[in-house]
This record gives C-alpha cells, structure tokens and sequence, in this order.
C-alpha cells in the first residue's frame, strides 16, 4: 500500500538533505464517474492519482513544487528550492497544525469515513445496488433523464519539518441530473444531489424536492411560454440561489479584501445584508456534507460565521493572508485538486435564513416568478458583485397554477442582493462548483431586473 | 538521444503494453481499445501588487486505457464507454478493466501503491528545463507596468499564469504540445466607481511571442473604460460582436450542441445534417490545425490526426464533432474531435478552434448600418443549454452604437438568445478575421479552445442589462 507517513517523511528527508526547511502535502485521490440514462450506463470512468506539493524555506525565500505521481522526493524539492531562489524573500509562517495535533479520527465522523483498503473506492459494497436505483432514476417515461454519478475518496496527509504530521481521509458523492422534457417543448433544467456516500446522494434525490420535483417543473417548461409577466415576486430556486452565493464568496476571502478586490473591504461589523441572513463556512461536517480534520495547511476546520444576521462578522483566511494581516487563519487554504499553491477560498459555504420559512408575495394579488434555472452565471463579475445570467422559469398564481415563464435574464448585484432577500423557502440546496459545495434554500428577492 | 525523445519512446512502450496486456486477455464484447500516456511540467501562479505571490513549478505524468464494449444481447448502438486511468500506469489498470466487463479479476487487488516494479513507469519532463522564472516574472512586470501606463486610475493588476510543456502519446503517436495561457486582470478605481479588466491571450507557442508592455496596456485600457459606464439596457437589439474572442457566440449557441455526445443527448440540432440551421453566408468549421491557436494538436487524444471538419458550409449543417466512442454510438467517422484536460480523464467530443469563415463586409461599414445597438468589444466566456438552445456570453466591454456610431460605454452585461434561432439572424459577417484564445468547461474538464474569425452582426439578441 502507498504508505502517506512514509512518503511525507521522504520528501522532509530530501529537503533537510540540502539544509532546507519543508512541508509536505500528499492527496491521493480515486474519483469514479458513471454516467446512465435510459439505456444503461453509457460511461464508467475511473481515475487514481497521487499529488505531492513540498513547500521550502531556506536562506530567507521560500519556493513551491508539485509532483503528479508518485517520483517524491529530491526532484521535487530541487524544483521548489529554484522556484525561491529567484522570488523576493519570505518569512515563514508557523502553522497551527504543530501545536493542535488535531486527531483526524476524532474529528471526521468515523461512519462517513472511506476505508482506504476497500478498492480504494473504486467499487461501493454493492455497485448493483447503485447503478440499479440509478437505473430507476433515470428511466421516467415522460422525460430524458441522463445522471452522472461521481464519487471521489481523497487520503491526505500534511507534515512539516520539525515533527507535525496529520492525516485524513474524506469522501464526497454527487449526483447531477440532466432531465429534459421528451418530444414536446425544448425545456430542461439540471440538479445535483449531494452527499458522503452516492446512496446518501441517491437518498436526496428521493426526497420531496428531488428528481420527482425537477421532473414535475420540466413538464411545466415544455408547456407553451406566457407571452405577457403580470407583476411577480421573485423567487430563486435553491440551486440558482446557491450558484449566487458562489459569486458572493470571492468578496469574502481576506486576499481579496486585502488586494482590492472585494467590496466589503474595511466593512467588519458592518450591516451588509438582510437581518434574518447568515452566511457560514462549515468544514466540520455539521451543517455541509464536507466534514474534514484540516484544511490544506494543517489547520484544523472549524465553523466560521461569515455574515451573521446582516453583518459582516469575519472573511474567510489562509495562512499566509492572516498573517499579514495580524490574525490566524481560519481554515481556508486549499491547493486545486490537481495541486499547486495555496489559495484562500471556500470549501463548504452555506446561507441560512432565520426567519419563518414560508411563501409570502408580499401581495395577494402578485404572483410569483420562480426562477428554476440558470445559465451562465460563473461568468458574471466576481470583483464588482455585478450578475446577469440567463434563466428559465415558472409563474404561479395566487392558486398555485403554474406555466412556463419561457426564458429570461435575471441581472442585479450580489452584494445588494443580501439586502434584498425578504424570505426563504425549504431546506438548502447543494451545489458543487470549483471543488466547493454551496448551499441555499430558495429565497424571496427584491431588486432584480428581469429581461426578456 | 534528448530526454524528450526518450520519454516519448517510453510512453508509446507503456501503451504499447497496456493494449497487449488487455489483448492477451480477448475480453469479450469490446468494440475498440485504445490507450494513452503523458509526461508533462508546468509553471503556474498569481502575479498581484507589482509581484509574484504564488509560484509553483508541476510535473505530471500518468496513463490511460479505454475501451468500448457493447453489452452482450442489447440493440447495436447500446455501447458503453469504460475509461480507467492512473498516475502510474500498472497491470492494475487492466485488471480493473476486465473486472468492469464482467471478467472474474477481483477489484481488491486493483490499483496497489506504489506501482514500482510494474516496468511502466513513466518518467518526468525535467521541471527544470522549462521556462525560465527569472525571464517570467520580468515579463509579468512588463504587463503590470503595460495596465497601470494606461491611466492613473488603474489600482490593481491581477495575472494569473501557466506555461505548460506536454508530451502526449496516444496509441502510437507522440506529440509535443506547449500551452502560455494568461488570465489579466485590472481594476480601476475613481472616487467611489469600480471597474474591472480582463484579457485572456493564449498560444500554443512560447511566452517570447507576446508583447507585455501592450498587452497589460490593454487589459488596463478595458479596466479604464469600464469606469463612468452606464448600465447596460435590457430587451432585444442588435449586436455587433468584435471577432477574435467574440465567436464564442458560435462556441456557445453552435458548436456546443453540434458536439455529438450532446447529439446523443437530444440536442437541437440532432437529425438535421443536411438542412440550414444558419444564415446562408454562414461558414463554421472546426480547426485543430490552426497555427497559434491554443487550440492546436496534430492528432486528438485518440491518436485520430487532426484535420479541419467543415461543420455549417452557407449556412447548411454538415458535420458534427465526434470521439470514438460517439462517432462509433452514432455510425459517423471520428472527426479527430475526442479530448480530455489531462490523461487521467475520459476523451469527450470536444471544439478545438472555432473558426467562422470571413465575409464580405468591412467591420466599419457593419457598425455605420447599425442604427440602434450594443458593440460586444470583449467578450468574456459563455454557457449554453445544448437541448434547447439557450445560450450566454458575456460582453465585459461595450458600448451602445446610435445613429451607427459607438458612443457611451456599458457596464458589463450578460447576451442571451437561442442557438437554433440566432444562428438565422447573423446578418452581418466582416473581412477583419482574428484570433482569439479561452478556456472551456464540459463534465468537469477544462481544455483550451481557439476562436477565430471575424467582425459580425446579430440582428437581434437579448441584452440582459439593468437599464430598463
């Protein structure tokens, strides 16, 4: 088996070999993706890779390589000394791993936790039992129902010259639906479900607002489109709703404060939202489906309030930004799947209303545009908060008769909109983006301008 | 003999192996095997506040072996394409392989670490013999100094970077790829207004091929007119679109839905080869042998040579793009189309340069016969739902266009419309042909895409602005 300690007591021996300091960080990482529609899986795909990133100090410059496969050791640690040796000086920056001494075990919920000599996650207990009730979910006889399967078991192991070593091993499933209607009307919209396990994922597409709902709002869009909006409230379907606060989360990384790249920049404290809003980073597993031990520079996770009821409470950190700025981090540095540097940014963002949950036009008489999908929304602006995307939607009356709304644009800014959500409906919704979950439940918004 | 040329030898010797490995075994029901390995470095990371704050050098290696198997007793087209792969190539993978079409190989020996002794190890690009960070962060300098000499205004230069080298092997073929792709972005600051920049130039050249100090002029240029802009309108106009970057109109509301794993899907254009889908001065084809482009390759990730496919010739749709796996579901030939992000991913149907034929028109004249409009001058990236059409893109800089003059700038704004129906609207096409460079997403791989041709004119899209 690849021995994690071992490696990472490799790649310390090397550098102190050149009387360099060093960090060691190795993922080994299985994903399997399987992909059904009606016919049956059209594709199974499996991967297995390691990634090693060996940070080094010495004279003063630190230096960075990243090693894809499994040749650790002297070359990557040659690489990193001459990547500093022509960057300006850097200080190290202790970690907090060293002294914590975190207990991966302790920490991930043991029953969620992959067992590594399995198959190295290749193959769940019973992989019929799985591409079976995939199987089922995709044959509905009034929609074309594709799903993609993914399950990704990742091992990561983090130590330091001087002794600090931990290690954990984590597990995230996603099921993501793309139901389109069949032989009527083009209509289509997608979802993902989100969980440790792909039956934890398959449970919540079973749930009350899982495929059986998105096939039941497909239906509705294949219908002839109204050609007329009476007045409308808006409300964002949790999985647009979600894919907004995705465009928040750039605004709320202390490199981007720091750098000038976010509006809320010397706004700690102040009112930025709805007083019923709260934004959360949750790496414990509490209220996310991603429970890790660490993050990608040994510090501990934790849950961090964001936004709590409207204000501005902190920002999300890394290491080296919290430094700088006179703090600690806060469990926020990640290096991209595939390696490479740190970077400050979410893993696990969720917003919660505290309000009643319940429908509420604000007048009897509106009615209610239901945005149920967006397209394009990554390519909004992450710097200024500015949105504009294209979407499709439901309108329902008073009575709750729904037609299609046909397609539109939804363009606002995201920062304003925190202060114009009015309500929230359901529990949240999941979305997986850029190796980060975003949750939301749907919200009742003001403020948006509809273009169609 | 070069270390390039050894690595190659030693990559087309891993596939080699893997495909007799699984041969010796005579799997039953598999309609076709191929096999792919590459050695790879890169140097990547974030110049900001005048310098470079991240910085690490990569290697990568890793091998793949695929396969189509058609299940036994089920309808001809009834295929499934299975992809195993791994940093370190291994009997594992083949056992893995033969465990998914129903052979007896037991999945727990699968895959063991390290994968020592297995005599397929690849060896790594020298990471040291790639670009030299000294000449880097020089250049990067350059383009900080290019965006802040475009006005004082300019507060923040952001440029995300990566050089990468790649030997790529698929089947026999070996290939040498380079990729320079920058990611620049400007902020602008005055009094309380915000504006951004941005600039993507790409090539599959060498870093020595752009000019630092003006293209950090322009992407500073865009941060500053962005400054004082009105707010974009809202309803339906004409959009004139600058070429180069601007066809990923035709990326989004064209070729994603030609893309003939979206055909299977239900796109809108599945069974209509052989019909108009466009306006009848409309020519599209797809390019892999564009010089520059980022875009380019001289075979695809299937070993399949790369050729140009004329995909819409006046307007007629005549060719989809194809993997082997969906050329082979859909009874087509493989149109040197299948590509991954890495290895380690499963080869999908994939652009590489868009390319739209030049037109008659001189982009001049396009503008002065544009009474009311929006000017689309950058272009950023764009999505698109390939079973109904629906697509965006995002426009970071224009301008509204009166009486067929640009006059004030807008903020930035998303275009939204329907592919099937838009495609019909095109109107205008220039003689001014450019070429452009982006990044395209698909099931979780990203892969550089090329985008070339000229000035155009859509009579009427959906502007998705504020300004109602």
């Amino acid at each position: 088996m690849f021995d994690l300690d071992s490696a990472v007591a490799k790649i310390l021996g090397s550098a102190a070999y050149v009387g360099a300091e060093c960090e060691a960080w190795i993922c080994r990482r299985v994903d399997q993706n399987i992909i059904v529609d009606s016919t049956g899986v059209t594709q199974w795909s499996s991967s297995a890779a390691s990634v090693s990133a060996v940070t080094v100090w010495r004279d003063g410059r630190e230096g960075c390589a990243v090693v894809k496969g499994d040749d650790l050791g002297a070359s990557a640690v040659e690489d990193a000394l001459s990547v500093g040796a022509v960057l300006p000086p850097s200080e190290r920056v202790a970690r907090q791993f060293s002294t914590v001494r975190c207990d991966p075990s302790a920490r991930c919920d043991p029953s969620a936790r992959c067992d590594p000599s399995a198959g190295a996650g290749y193959d769940e207990d019973n992989p019929e039992a799985v591409l079976s009730r995939l199987a089922a979910l995709a044959r509905c006889a009034d929609m074309d129902i594709e799903l993609c399967a993914s399950l990704e078991h990742t091992q990561t192991a983090f130590g330091e010259t001087g002794g600090g070593y931990v290690e954990q091993a984590d597990q995230l499933a996603c099921v993501q639906a793309r139901i389109a209607a069949r032989g009527r009307g083009p209509a289509y919209i997608a979802r993902q479900f989100i969980g440790r396990t792909l039956g934890d994922a398959l449970d919540a597409a079973d749930r009350a607002l899982g495929m059986d709902a998105a096939c039941r709002t497909v239906d509705i869009l294949s219908g002839e489109p109204v050609t007329w909006y009476p007045p409308v409230t808006v409300l964002l379907h949790g999985a647009v709703a979600a894919r907004l606060l995705a465009l928040l989360a750039p605004s709320l990384q202390l490199d981007a404060i720091q750098q000038q790249r976010s509006r809320l920049a010397g706004r700690l404290g102040d009112a930025v939202g709805a007083e019923q809003i709260s934004v959360i980073h949750d790496t414990t597993g509490v209220f996310t489906p991603i429970a890790l031990a660490f993050d990608d520079e040994g510090t501990p996770a934790r849950l961090t309030r964001l936004i709590h009821r409207g204000r501005l409470d902190s920002v999300l950190s890394d290491v080296r930004y919290a430094h700088q700025a006179g703090q600690t981090s806060n469990g926020c540095g990640w290096r991209p799947a595939g390696g490479g540097a740190v970077t400050v940014g979410p893993r696990a963002l969720l917003l919660q209303w505290h309000g009643p949950h319940m429908p509420p036009p604000a007048s009897s008489a509106e009615m209610t545009l239901e945005v149920v999908h967006a397209n394009g929304m990554h390519i909004s602006n992450e710097i200024t908060g500015d949105f504009s995307f294209g979407a499709v939607g439901v309108i329902r009356d008073v009575r709750g008769c729904a037609r299609n709304a046909g397609a539109f644009t939804v363009a606002g800014n995201v920062l304003d909109l925190l202060a114009d959500v009015t309500g929230a409906v359901g529990s949240p919704c999941f979305v997986r983006r850029s190796g980060a979950i975003y949750g939301s439940p749907s919200l009742w918004v003001n403020g948006l301008t509809i273009g169609r | 003999m070069s270390a390039a040329t050894a690595i190659s030898d030693r990559l087309r010797t891993v596939c080699e192996e893997q495909l007799s490995l699984l041969g010796r075994q005579r799997p039953v029901g598999v309609v076709a095997v191929s096999a792919a390995a590459e050695s790879g470095r890169s140097v990547q990371g974030r110049f900001t506040d005048g310098r470079i704050v991240e910085l690490s050098r990569s290697t990568r290696r890793g091998a793949s072996l695929r396969c189509i198997h058609r299940r036994a007793g089920e309808g001809a087209d009834n295929t499934t394409f299975h992809h195993v792969a791994a940093t370190e190539p291994s009997a594992g993978l083949v056992r893995l392989l033969l465990t998914r079409l129903g052979g007896t190989t037991s999945s727990s020996t699968i895959l063991e670490y390290p994968h020592t002794g297995s005599g397929l190890v690849i060896p790594p690009l020298r990471a040291q013999d790639g670009v030299s960070i000294t000449e880097l962060a020089a250049f990067l300098e350059q383009v900080d100094a290019g965006a802040r000499s475009a006005d004082p205004a300019v507060s923040q230069v952001i440029i995300g970077f990566e050089v990468i080298d790649r030997i790529f092997c698929a089947g026999a073929d070996v290939d040498e790829r380079s990729l320079v792709y920058l990611t620049v972005r400007t902020i602008a600051r005055k009094g309380p207004q915000l504006a951004t920049g941005v600039y993507t130039p790409g090539t599959s050249g060498r870093l020595a091929e752009f000019t630092p100090f003006a293209l950090g002029a322009e992407a500073g240029r865009r941060a500053v007119t962005g400054l004082g802009a009105r707010p974009a309108p809202v309803g339906h106009f004409p959009v004139v679109i600058r070429g180069g970057r601007g066809i990923v109109l035709l990326h989004e509301a064209c070729c994603h839905p030609l893309e003939s794993d979206e055909i299977l899907r239900g796109s809108v254009y599945a069974d209509q080869i052989g019909r108009p889908i466009a306006a009848q001065h409309v020519t599209i084809s797809d390019d892999p042998t564009v010089a520059g482009s980022v875009g380019h390759y001289r075979f695809d990730d299937e070993g399949q040579p790369a050729r140009p496919t004329l995909l819409v010739e006046n307007g007629v749709l005549r060719a989809l793009l194809t993997s082997g796996y969906t050329a082979d579901r859909l009874g087509l030939p493989p149109t040197a189309n299948g590509r991954c992000a890495s290895v380690l991913d499963p080869p999908l149907p994939r652009m590489s340069t868009t390319c739209l034929a030049a037109g008659p028109d001189r982009p001049e004249d396009i503008l002065s016969g544009t009474e009311f409009g929006i000017y689309a001058e950058n272009v950023g990236g764009g999505e698109v739902t390939e079973s109904t059409g629906e697509f965006v893109f995002r426009v970071n800089n224009g301008y509204l266009i009166r009486d067929g003059r640009i006059t004030d700038p807008i903020r930035d704004t998303t275009i939204a419309g329907r592919g099937d129906l838009v495609l019909g609207m095109i109107d205008a096409v220039g003689n001014d042909t450019a070429l452009g460079a982006a990044k395209c997403g698909k099931q979780g791989q990203v892969v550089p895409v090329g985008l070339s041709g000229p000035t155009l004119r859509v009579a009427s899209l959906l502007v998705g602005g504020t300004d109602v």
